[in-house]
Order: structure tokens, then sequence, then C-alpha cells
């Protein structure tokens, strides 16, 4: 009975990251097709700047100039929807719909670190 | 002007008409100028934006009384050992180089409205189209009865960095196991909410580390309760025991008074003696914000939500720990933040930068002990003319080890952008 509920749980839980994955997939798929305003990425990238260094530096917080806009708006998705934890992100990505993800993400794919 | 001169100019739209007539950016001189007094994370920040992103349309001065700025945020760690006074001081000199920013070193001592020029010191004026105020907060010495100018030469309030700082770090080194410390913190609202908190944990952490057991560290605090309260009072149980002792009002009945010399704050259930004093008094906006009129009753700077404009003059821009942020706390990350709304909104207003609607973030981080490291945070949009905290987080007591290093180590990071961010 113990056996079988955990594996049930394990079960659950898989199909819940499959489900997860899937909708971040999407969300990022859709997001990458938008036409991102280059004067809106730039002013919300302010906000990224306060720790993400703009020359690409790092200690203690990874360096996101340059990274592919695939990447940004995964990562940011990812925070979003809980997949990816770190309290000040899940808090900065809150109220970022998807026309400030795509502005972000096509910003820091345009820098050069 | 192509190929006319200033004077033909005038004369084309009628002697004495032309000031009045002109746009304010063809004044005296092409570029319309923005002036921004104070070079802290707010005021260098927005001097930077400016410059920066409106490639050269916008002359931009910035001034400030020093040569350098040491920055409050991680003062404390110079005081518990983790950092070098020379490693929280920067320069301006990138500023000037990378983005043409004139850097006047100098104090600001008026700002006539009217005319739109601010007066240094040396009794020279810089005109303005558009003036940022970012002068941080003054401490109110009579706050707290006993307490003077003077007096802050031998008990250091230390709340603005500098030479205060230094003081008190002198003063903590020449402590002697047995000999205690007091703090008076001071009262809502100032500068940096967890700050009197994390100084006592680096005070605590330096006599711990020197093997000390006999000497206390005693708060007086005119507050009822205080920020990360549950974690800086776990952490204290957990890295300091017995050490730090935390007094709220209805415990010590009010301050009575501060005697610097005698080493003694005397409260209404006791008097309380220290070695060191370290006596944080109330705060306001900088004089320079008072004197310019754009504070209210209570020393602040009253501002729009939407773009850090005052609400008093709208050629003035107030931003960082002088202004009224509404939910925001006075730190150096908010003023950071502050600054990149206000930058925007001054292009758009001198230029033809499109302006978008604010947003606004902070997160603070406090060190209770080595690798023990704590946060809180939220994002920021104005709500019913208010600067609002719609999302928010902090750390929470009893986290692992492994999370409070991660969360210290994240800091370190911040600290690198916050000043690449501002001074480079």
């Amino acid at each position: 009975m113990v056996a079988s509920l955990a594996a049930m749980t394990a079960v659950a839980s898989g199909t819940e990251e499959d489900s997860l994955r899937a909708e971040a997939d999407e969300r990022v798929a859709a997001i990458l097709k938008l036409s991102p305003d280059p004067a809106y990425g730039a002013y919300l990238a302010g906000d990224c700047a306060t720790c993400h260094r703009a020359s690409g530096g790092s200690d203690g917080i990874p360096p996101i100039a340059g990274l592919p806009a695939d990447y940004t708006v995964n990562a940011l998705i990812e925070y979003k929807l809980g997949i990816r934890e770190n309290e000040v992100m899940v808090v900065r990505v809150a109220r970022l719909g998807d026309a400030e993800i795509a502005a972000l993400a096509a910003h820091f794919a345009d820098q050069k670190p | 002007m192509n190929g006319l001169t200033r004077r033909q100019f005038g004369l084309l739209l009628g002697a004495g008409a032309s000031t009045l007539a002109m746009p304010a950016y063809l004044r005296a001189q092409d570029k319309p100028r923005v002036v921004v007094i104070g070079g802290g994370p707010g005021g260098a920040t927005v001097a930077k934006y400016v410059a920066k992103d409106s490639a050269g349309a916008i002359d931009v001065t910035l001034i400030n009384d020093g040569e350098t700025f040491t920055t409050c945020f991680f003062s404390n760690l110079y005081l518990g050992d983790f950092r070098t006074f020379e490693s929280i001081t920067h320069s301006y000199d990138q500023l000037a180089s990378a983005y043409g920013i004139n850097k006047v070193t100098g104090r600001a001592v008026s700002v006539d409205r009217e005319a739109k020029t601010v007066t240094l010191a040396d009794g020279s004026t810089v005109p303005y189209d558009r003036l940022v105020l970012a002068p941080g907060i003054d401490v109110i010495y009579d706050s707290v009865p006993g307490y003077s100018e003077e007096a802050a030469e031998i008990a250091p309030h230390a709340w603005k960095a500098g030479a205060q700082t230094q003081l008190l770090k002198e003063k903590l080194d020449a402590v002697e196991d047995g000999q205690n410390i007091v703090m008076v913190a001071p009262p809502n609202p100032y500068r940096c909410p967890p700050g009197p908190y994390e100084r006592v944990s680096m005070f605590a952490h330096v006599l711990k580390k020197k093997g000390f057991t006999q000497s206390k560290i005693f708060v007086i605090d005119p507050k009822e309760t205080f920020s990360k309260q549950a974690l800086f009072t776990e952490g204290w149980e957990k890295h300091y025991p017995g050490m730090v002792e935390w007094y709220g009002p209805d415990v010590h009945g009010g301050l009575k008074s501060v005697d610097v010399a005698a080493g003694t704050v005397e409260t209404d259930l006791d008097t309380f003696e220290g070695a060191l004093l370290n006596i944080i008094p109330a705060q306001r906006a900088g004089a320079i914000a008072i004197d310019a009129g754009v504070t209210n009753e209570a020393g602040w700077a009253p501002i729009d939500a939407g773009s850090m404009r005052s609400t008093i003059d709208e050629a003035i821009y107030v931003i960082g720990d002088a202004s009224i942020a509404g939910d925001m706390p006075k730190s150096g990350f908010s003023a950071n933040s502050q600054a990149k709304v206000a930058a925007l909104n001054i292009r758009a207003d001198l230029t033809d930068a499109q302006a978008f609607p604010a947003r606004y973030s902070n997160t603070c981080w406090s060190l209770i002990e080595t690798d023990d490291g704590v946060k809180v945070g939220a994002q920021y949009e104005p709500q019913d003319g208010k600067i609002t905290a719609l999302d928010a987080f902090v750390s929470q007591p009893g986290e692992s080890a492994e999370l409070r290093k991660e969360t210290y180590e994240e800091s370190i990071g911040w600290y690198s952008g916050i000043i690449e961010d501002t001074f480079a």
C-alpha cells in the first residue's frame, strides 16, 4: 500500500513536471514570435542592471549580457512557473508580460559583454 | 543655428522677446541642461542614464561635494572587517570620461527656482532646464536630547558614510572585553531600515572574533518593531548568545537624554553605559531639498509616483532617500531604481524619447554573521498615486546554512552590479 502510494505520487509529480515543461515551451515559442520594441527593452533592462553587470562580469550573480533570446525567455518563464527558484527573480518577473519578456530578451541578446 | 549668430537670431525674433519666445533648450546653448545635486546611487545613476541614453543630446552636470563617494550600503561590512574602506569608496572618473558628464565638486547651497539656477558654496551658479535633487538624508541631531554635531565626533552616528564611518570603526576596534556598546536606533522613516540591526550584528561579530565574553550591546529603539526582526533576533541568539539586548519603547519607557562625554544613555527604565555610543538620530531630506522648498512639513519631498517629478515644481525631480516614495524603503537600491524612472521621464521631457510606465524594484540584503545573509525585497508600480508594493519576499527564520551563504554571495554580486550601474 505504502509502496504503491509512493509510486503514484512519483507518477503524479512526473506528470506535473512534464505538463509544466510543456506549458513553458509553449509560452517561450509564442514570445519568440513577437516583435520586441528595442527602446522598451533598453528601459526595462535598467531594472536588471542593478545586479547583472552590463560588462558581463560576475561574482555571486550570473552575467546575462549577450545571452541568446531563447535562453533568456525560457529562464524568465521558468521563474514565472516556479521551475526556477530565486526569490528576487520570482518577484522581478511576476509583473512582466509577454511583450516585456520579449523586449528584455532581445535587448540582452544584442549586448556585447 | 545654420550661419545665423545667436545675436542675429535674437534680432530676427525681436529684441527682448527672444529669451521668452525661444524654447528652453535653445536658450544660452543648444542643448537642454540637466543638473543633478548629489552623487550617490540616485544622483550618479540618473546622471549616467540621462547622459548615456540621450547620446549627447542633453548636457548633464553632476554636483557632489566630494571627489569620491563612499556607499552607506556595505559600510556595516567594513565595520565587521568583511570589506576595506577603499572597496566601498568610488570615483566619478568614468562617468566623466565615458559619458561626458560635467562633474562639479562643490556644495550646492541654494536653488533659485524662478531663475532655474543652482548656487554653490563658492558663489558660482549653474543654470538648469531640469534639476534632479538626490541629496540623501540629513540627521536631525537635536531629535536626541543631548546630541549635537559636535557630540557626533565622540559618539558617531555614521549614518552618512565617510569620516563618521571610519570614526565608528576606530572606536569599535578600541572596545575592550567587559566594555559595552549602546546604540540609539532611529525612528521611522529613515535610511536603510535593516541597517541598524545589521550594524549590531557586525559589532557583535567583531567582539566575538576577539573572544570577548563580558561585553554587551544594548539597543535603545524608539520603534515597537523593526525590519527583519525575526531574522535578526534568531541570528543574535544563534551566533552571539547573551551579547545583544534590544529594548523597545514599551520596555525602556522612552529615551530621556544622552551624555556622550560620560558615555551614558538615559531612559525611563535605566541608564545604559557604553565605551562606545552609536547615536542614530531622526532624519529628513538633505538640506538642499528643504531649502529649495520642495519638501513637506515632515521634511521629505512629495513626488509623482509615475515619474519621480516633484509635485511642487515641475522642473525638479527628487529621487532616493529625500523623496516620499510610497512603499519603497529608503535604500541605495531604491534610489538607483528611481533614478532610471526619472532619467527616462527627463529624456521624454527634453527630447523625443518615449516614456514607458514606471516600474521600481528594491532588495535589501543584510549580513548577520559570516556566510549568514538574509534579504527582503519587492517590486513596485504606481497605484492610486502612490508607489505601491505589488510582490514581495523576505528570508525566513530557520533557513539552511547553504541558502544563507548563497544569499550572502548574491549580495556581493549585487554590490558589484550596483556600483558598475552607478559609477561606470
